[in-house]
């Protein structure tokens, strides 16, 4: 990806470009905690339709990481799956 | 009824106060009635880019805490039918008036006047928050560089924030020979990161500091590029479809962003 935007070397402004999307990704993902609860509750809700989920021990968060100087963001959810629903039917 | 308009940036430098001063001038040669306030309570420039700063008696601060009558604290530019100044206090700061103070003295000015641009001070505290309160519209102002375009890109999240849909983006200080070389973002590069639709571009002219030296806005001059591109902005805030200056006469790379902008404005 870097190499590619990069293949006119001497222009300094790609540099600029590349830089300014890397700040800008990670100011914005500043999201709050109540979107991110909101975000939650959704994910939760449709895993919900497959899984008896454990609604209360899930987690949403947003991690960033720098891989060759790119910053990489991701959307994590952990969703503890209490049984599945076959389990459920041998109870 | 007019609109209110602010103008406004995040970091500082990048040209608020002359935009303002200049829309306002050129505005008024439209024939539109306009009031410029300064909003940047203890720092106040507007009354000095505009030449006007030996007349002031009164100050926003003054109306808002009933001293004078708006009226009173409007300072008449002579030289543009039409165009007023309301100064910034010099000796208060930011927190002596709040949010719906301002407010409701842009709904007064208002009743008067078909534009009132607010010239917002940088940074995104108490002072920006009152520049933003009685807006409906925005003009955000940023440079063709990382740090202005990345506080752009945090103020229009914060105009979004407080329930201002209808901003623009103006790029100041263009240089169309470092474009050319590839060492300063392109007009698309800006538009492409901050999502936003242009309403024009300014060329980093030696005319403008010329004409800030003087305080005669250079709107009214139409030998300066700057002066134009500075025209062609408040023809589009009245509504008019305007195309895009070509910033350097021999060359048609700005020509090409221009052509392109215009078509894919979002």
């Amino acid at each position: 990806m870097i190499t590619k935007t990069r293949l006119k070397t001497e222009e300094s402004k790609e540099i600029a470009k590349e830089r300014l999307k890397n700040i800008l990704l990670s100011d914005r993902i500043n999201v709050s905690n109540e979107v991110l609860d909101m975000i939650k509750k959704d994910v939760v809700d449709v895993v919900k339709d497959y899984f008896d989920a454990n609604e209360a021990k899930s987690e949403v968060y947003i991690t960033s990481c720098n891989e060759d100087s790119v910053i990489k963001t991701s959307l994590i959810a952990v969703i503890p799956i209490n049984k599945t629903r076959n389990k459920n039917k041998n109870d | 009824m007019g609109k209110t308009i602010v103008i406004t940036s995040g970091k500082g430098g990048v040209g608020k106060t002359t935009t303002t001063a200049n829309l306002g001038a050129a505005l008024a040669m439209f024939g539109k009635s306009v009031v410029v306030v300064d909003a940047d309570i203890g720092l106040r420039n507007l009354d000095v880019v505009m030449g006007l700063e030996n007349r002031i008696v009164y100050n926003l601060v003054d109306v808002i805490e009933g001293k004078c009558r708006i009226k009173q604290a409007l300072i008449k530019d002579k030289r543009y039918e039409g165009l007023y100044l309301l100064a910034a206090a010099q000796t208060k700061d930011k927190d002596c008036i709040n949010p719906l103070q301002m407010k409701k003295l842009c709904l007064d000015l208002q009743d008067s006047f078909e534009f009132v641009l607010v010239d917002s001070p940088a940074g995104i505290e108490n002072g920006f928050k009152n520049a933003i309160a009685g807006a409906s519209q925005s003009i955000i102002v940023t440079t063709p560089e990382i740090s202005a375009v990345r506080d752009a890109d945090r103020i229009i999240g914060l105009l979004e924030a407080g329930g201002l849909y209808q901003n623009h983006l103006l790029i100041n200080r263009v240089r169309p020979d470092l474009i050319k070389k590839g060492d300063m973002m392109d007009i698309n590069d800006v538009i492409d990161i901050l999502s936003l639709s242009l309403i024009g571009v300014v060329p980093d002219n030696k005319d403008i500091v010329v004409s800030t030296n003087k305080g005669e806005p250079i709107a009214s001059n139409d030998k300066s590029l700057a002066g134009r591109a500075f025209k062609n902005i408040a023809a589009r805030l009245m509504g008019q479809n305007i195309p895009f200056l070509d910033l350097k006469d021999n060359t048609s790379v700005l020509v090409r962003f221009a052509e392109a902008i215009s078509g894919s404005g979002r």
